[in-house]
C-alpha cells in the first residue's frame, strides 16, 4: 500500500514538473506572471512527493518487503538493520530516486532565493533546473522504476555489496551524490541569466558564485569522505587511486574549482563572461559523465555498485547538454559582451586565466585517460588498462605547478601590477621557502620532486601568512583605538574582504593537504610480516606484539580479528584490532585496518587470511602526514564558508 | 565592493613603525614553517624495508589484478591477487628483474594487466595526447592574452 503511493507520487512528480518546465519557460516568454507563479509552485510540490516517494521505498527497505524488485536485489535479511535505512542509494534506480530528492530540495531553496533578486531571469533558471529533474524522473518512471514490483516475492534479497556496510556508506554516497547534483543549480543560474538576455547586468554573479561555492564545498567532502573510506576499509594503506569513477567525479570538481575563481574576476572586473559560462558548461556535462561513467559505463572500476544497462541513457542526456547549452552560448553572446580587457599580463586576471587552463588541462588529461581503454578497445582492438603510473606522471607535475600558482597569485594585483614590485615581494618568501628545504637535504631526504614541493609549499605558505599578518598589523594600525588586541585586529581582517581571506584559509588547507599527500605518497613505509600469536615484529619506530585473535561465525560472514599490543619507541602506547571479515556469499573479504593516528604518521596495520591457529601474513604501513590531511577538511570549510558569508545589507551599500 | 580597497592597505606607506613590523612579519610565518617540517622530519626514519621488499611493492603497485575490478594487485583482497603477489614475490627473489616480471604477467593475462600502458607502439598515443593537450592549451591562452593586451592599447589610444 505504501509502496503503491510512492509510485503514484513520484509519477504526479513528473506530471507535474512538467507542467512546470513549461509554465515557466512560457510565463517567461510571454511575461505572463501567473503562469510563472504556478511553475513555481509546482516545483514546490516535488520535494513533499519525491518525499513520500523515498520514504516509501525507505519503509519498503526496513520492513523488508522483497516484493518490491529494488529492495529484494539490494538487500537481504543478514544485513545489519541501521543499513536498510541507506540502502536506497546502494543501486542504480534507488540512487536516482535520492539524486532526485534532493535537486527537488535545492531547487526550492533557489526559487526562494532567486525569484525576488532576479525576477526577470527566474522563470527560465526554474525552467532550466526543471528539465534537469525531469530527466531523472523519467528514467525512473519510463525504464527503472525504484518501486517496481516483482511478479514473485522472493524468501530473501540478493543482499547489498558487503563493503558498503561501513559507516562511510551513511556520508560519502549522499555528499558525493548531492555535490555532483548541486552543480545544477549554478548552471541553471548562469545560463536562465543568458537565456533572459541579462548576461550583461551581472546581476547573477553573487547569487551564481555562492550556489558554486556550496555545491564545491559539498563536492569537496564527498572526495574527502570517499578517499577516507578507502584509507580505513580496502586496506592497501592509500586513499586514492585514479579509478575511474573517482576520475569521474575529480573532474567536475576540478572546473569547478576553476569556476569559483574565474567568476570573482567577473564579480570584481565584469570581464570573462563567456569563459564563465563555458567553465559551468563544462562542470555540468563532466559531472552528467560522470553519472554515465557510474552507471553501467564501459570502465571496469571498485565503484561498480550501481551498474545498469542505461549507462548511455546518461550520456545522450550529457551530449544534449552540452550542445544545447553550446548553441545558446552562441546564439546569445553579443549580449555577454565585456567592455573591459586584461590590462597587464602581470594581473590578477592573468593568474586566474593561468590557473584555469591549467585545472582544465589536468581535467582533460584525467579524461583521456579515463576513456582511454574503451577507445583502445574501439580502434586497436586491445584492452588496456591505464592506472595511477599514468596519472602520477601527467597530472603530479601540473598539480605542483597549480600550488606555485596558488603561492605567487596574492601577489598579482587586480588590473595592472608591476613586474619588478613583484619580484621584490617574492624575495623573502622563496628565501624563507629554501630554510625547510635545505634542512631536509642536511638531514637526508634526497628527492628531488619532494624538496622542490618542500620549496613552493614553503613559498605558498609564507606568502598567505605574510598577507595576513600585515593586513592584521594595518587594521591594527588604523583602528587602534576599536581593536586593541591583535586577535581582534585579525577577526576584523578576515571579515573585511571575505572572498579574498576566506579564500586564503582554502589554500592554507589546500597546502596542508598537498603536503600530506606528498609525504605519504614518497615517505610511506610499506611491510608484509607474516606472524604467529605472541611473535614481535618491528617496523621503523614501531614494535608490535600479536596477542591474540579470535574468531567470530555468523551465519552470513567470518569476522577474524588480531589484537596487537603496539609501542614506539619501546614505549606501549596502546593496544589495536585489524579484522577480516568474509562473506560467504559474496566471496568477498572486507577488512578493516587497525589505525593508530597522530599528526605525524599513521601506524596501520592490515591482515590478509588467517589460518585455523591465527598465523597470518600482516601488512604494515607507515603513513606519515595523513592525519594532518583528514584535519585540512574542517580548516577548508571554514574558510570556504567565510568566503561566501553575507556580509550585513547596509555595509554592503557603504563599499 | 571595490576589490582595490584592502590591497592599498597592504601596502608600505601606510606604516609608521615599519622597521618593527618588518621583523614581525619576518618571523611569524618562518617559526610556523619551520615548525610544520619539525613535523615532517619526526616521521623520518629507518624503515627496515629491504630493497628487495620495494622492488616486489613496485611491480604489484604495477600489475592490475584480472578478476577485482579496478584495483592493483598491492590492493587487492582477492585470492587471486594474494596468489599473484605470492608468484612476483618468488620471481623477484630467484633474481628476476621488475621488468622480466611484468612480461612475464603480460605474456599470461593481455596487455590489460598492466597498470601504465606501454610506451610502444599505438599506445604510445596515450603519452602523446595529454602534451598536446598541453601544449594546445597554453598555446590558446598566449593567443587570448596577447590579443586581449592589443585590444586594450586600442582603447587606450581612443580615450
Amino acid at each position: 500500500m505504501i509502496v503503491d503511493t510512492g509510485a503514484i507520487a513520484l509519477l504526479t512528480a513528473l506530471i507535474i514538473s512538467i507542467y512546470s518546465s513549461f509554465a515557466s519557460l512560457l510565463g517567461g516568454a510571454w511575461k505572463i506572471n501567473e503562469l510563472v507563479t504556478s511553475g513555481k509552485y509546482g516545483l514546490f510540490t516535488i520535494p513533499p512527493l519525491l518525499g513520500i516517494a523515498t520514504g516509501a521505498l525507505i519503509y519498503a527497505f526496513i520492513t523488508h518487503d522483497f516484493s518490491v524488485k529494488y529492495v529484494a536485489n539490494n538487500s537481504s535479511l543478514d544485513m545489519p538493520d541501521i543499513y536498510t535505512w541507506v540502502a536506497i542509494y546502494a543501486g542504480n534506480s534507488g540512487s536516482l530516486l535520492f539524486i532526485a530528492f534532493v535537486l527537488s530540495i535545492l531547487i526550492v531553496i533557489l526559487i526562494l532565493n532567486t525569484s525576488k533578486k532576479l525576477p526577470v531571469s527566474s522563470p527560465y533558471i526554474n525552467f532550466i533546473v526543471s528539465i534537469q529533474l525531469i530527466f531523472l524522473l523519467l528514467v525512473m518512471v519510463a525504464l527503472d522504476n525504484p518501486l517496481d514490483r516483482l511478479p514473485v516475492t522472493p524468501e530473501d534479497g540478493k543482499g547489498i555489496n558487503p563493503l558498503l556496510i561501513h559507516f562511510g556508506m551513511f556520508i560519502h554516497p549522499p555528499t558525493q551524490m548531492t555535490g555532483l547534483v548541486a552543480i545544477s543549480i549554478p548552471f541553471s543560474i548562469a545560463m536562465g541569466t543568458l537565456i533572459a538576455n541579462r548576461g550583461q547586468f551581472d546581476d547573477w554573479i553573487d547569487i551564481g558564485r555562492t550556489w558554486g561555492i556550496i555545491s564545491w564545498i559539498i563536492l569537496t567532502f564527498g572526495l574527502i569522505l570517499g578517499s577516507w573510506w578507502a584509507y580505513t576499509i580496502l586496506g592497501w594503506g592509500g586513499y586514492w587511486a585514479w579509478d575511474p569513477v573517482e576520475n569521474s567525479a575529480l573532474m567536475p570538481w576540478l572546473i569547478m574549482t576553476a569556476f569559483i575563481h574565474s567568476i570573482m574576476v567577473q564579480k570584481n572586473r565584469r570581464m570573462f563572461r563567456t569563459w564563465n559560462m563555458i567553465l559551468i558548461i563544462l562542470a555540468i556535462s563532466l559531472s552528467q559523465m560522470g553519472m554515465f561513467i557510474n552507471r553501467g559505463g564501459p570502465v571496469p572500476s571498485v565503484h561498480s555498485f550501481a551498474q545498469s544497462t542505461m549507462g548511455w541513457l546518461f550520456l545522450i542526456f550529457m551530449a544534449f547538454t552540452l550542445l544545447s547549452s553550446i548553441t545558446v552560448l552562441f546564439f546569445k553572446s553579443n549580449t555577454i559582451k565585456s567592455k573591459n580587457t586584461i590590462e597587464s599580463i602581470y594581473s590578477r586576471e592573468t593568474i586566474f586565466l593561468v590557473q584555469n587552463i591549467l585545472f582544465i588541462v589536468i581535467a582533460a588529461i584525467t579524461l583521456w585517460g579515463t576513456i582511454y581503454p574503451v577507445i583502445s578497445d574501439l580502434f586497436f582492438g586491445q584492452i588496456v588498462t591505464v592506472g595511477e603510473p599514468f596519472y602520477d606522471k601527467m597530472n603530479g607535475p601540473l598539480m605542483l605547478l597549480l600550488i606555485a600558482i596558488m603561492g605567487i597569485a596574492p601577489l598579482f594585483p587586480w588590473k595592472k601590477g608591476s613586474n619588478i614590485k613583484i619580484a621584490k615581494n617574492l624575495i623573502t618568501p622563496a628565501i624563507i621557502g629554501l630554510l625547510p628545504m635545505a634542512i631536509m637535504l642536511a638531514i637526508g631526504f634526497s628527492k628531488i620532486i619532494t624538496l622542490f614541493g618542500v620549496w613552493i609549499f614553503g613559498i605558498a605558505a609564507t606568502i598567505i601568512i605574510r598577507e595576513l599578518i600585515n593586513g592584521t598589523i594595518s587594521i591594527n594600525k588604523k583602528y587602534q583605538s576599536k581593536y586593541k588586541t591583535s586577535i581582534k585586529s585579525f577577526f576584523s581582517l578576515l571579515l573585511s574582504n571575505r572572498p579574498r581571506y576566506g579564500g586564503y584559509i582554502v589554500h592554507l588547507a589546500v597546502l596542508l593537504f598537498a603536503a600530506g599527500v606528498i609525504h605519504s605518497t614518497f615517505y610511506a613505509i610499506q611491510k608484509d610480516i607474516p606472524l604467529s600469536i605472541g611473535d614481535t615484529a618491528q617496523v621503523g619506530k614501531y614494535s608490535f606484539l600479536y596477542v591474540d585473535f579470535r574468531t567470530n561465525e555468523l551465519e552470513n560472514r567470518s569476522e577474524t580479528t588480531a589484537i596487537f599490543n603496539v609501542s614506539k619507541d619501546s614505549q606501549y602506547i596502546g593496544s589495536l584490532e585489524s579484522n577480516r571479515t568474509f562473506f560467504y556469499k559474496f566471496k568477498i573479504a572486507a577488512t578493516r585496518a587497525g589505525i593508530r593516528s597522530v599528526p605525524m604518521e599513521d601506524f596501520y596495520i592490515v591482515p590478509s587470511t588467517f589460518s585455523k591457529n591465527g598465523d597470518a601474513v600482516f601488512r604494515v604501513y607507515i603513513n606519515p602526514m595523513v592525519w594532518i590531511m583528514w584535519a585540512s577538511g574542517p580548516l577548508l570549510f571554514i574558510g570556504a564558508i567565510l568566503s561566501i558569508w553575507p556580509r550585513k545589507q547596509n555595509r554592503r551599500k557603504k563599499s | 565592493m571595490k576589490p582595490n580597497k584592502s590591497r592599498t592597505m597592504l601596502t608600505d606607506k601606510n606604516y609608521n613603525y615599519k622597521e618593527k613590523n618588518n621583523l614581525i612579519r619576518l618571523k611569524i610565518p618562518t617559526i610556523f614553517i619551520l615548525i610544520c617540517y619539525l613535523f615532517i622530519l619526526s616521521c623520518y626514519q629507518m624503515s627496515g624495508v629491504t630493497n628487495q621488499e620495494i622492488k616486489i611493492q613496485n611491480v604489484n603497485r604495477s600489475l592490475m589484478c584480472p578478476v577485482c575490478p579496478g584495483e592493483s594487485i598491492d590492493q587487492s583482497q582477492h585470492p587471486l591477487a594474494v596468489q599473484m603477489r605470492n608468484v612476483v614475490e618468488t620471481k623477484i627473489n630467484e633474481g628476476w628483474t621488475e621488468n622480466q616480471v611484468r612480461d612475464f604477467f603480460e605474456e599470461r593475462y593481455g596487455t590489460a594487466v598492466l597498470l601504465e600502458p606501454s610506451k610502444e607502439g599505438v599506445h604510445l598515443v596515450i603519452w602523446i595526447i595529454p602534451i598536446i593537450i598541453f601544449i594546445i592549451s597554453f598555446g590558446a591562452l598566449i593567443f587570448v592574452i596577447k590579443s586581449m593586451l592589443r585590444k586594450n592599447q586600442l582603447l587606450k589610444k581612443k580615450t
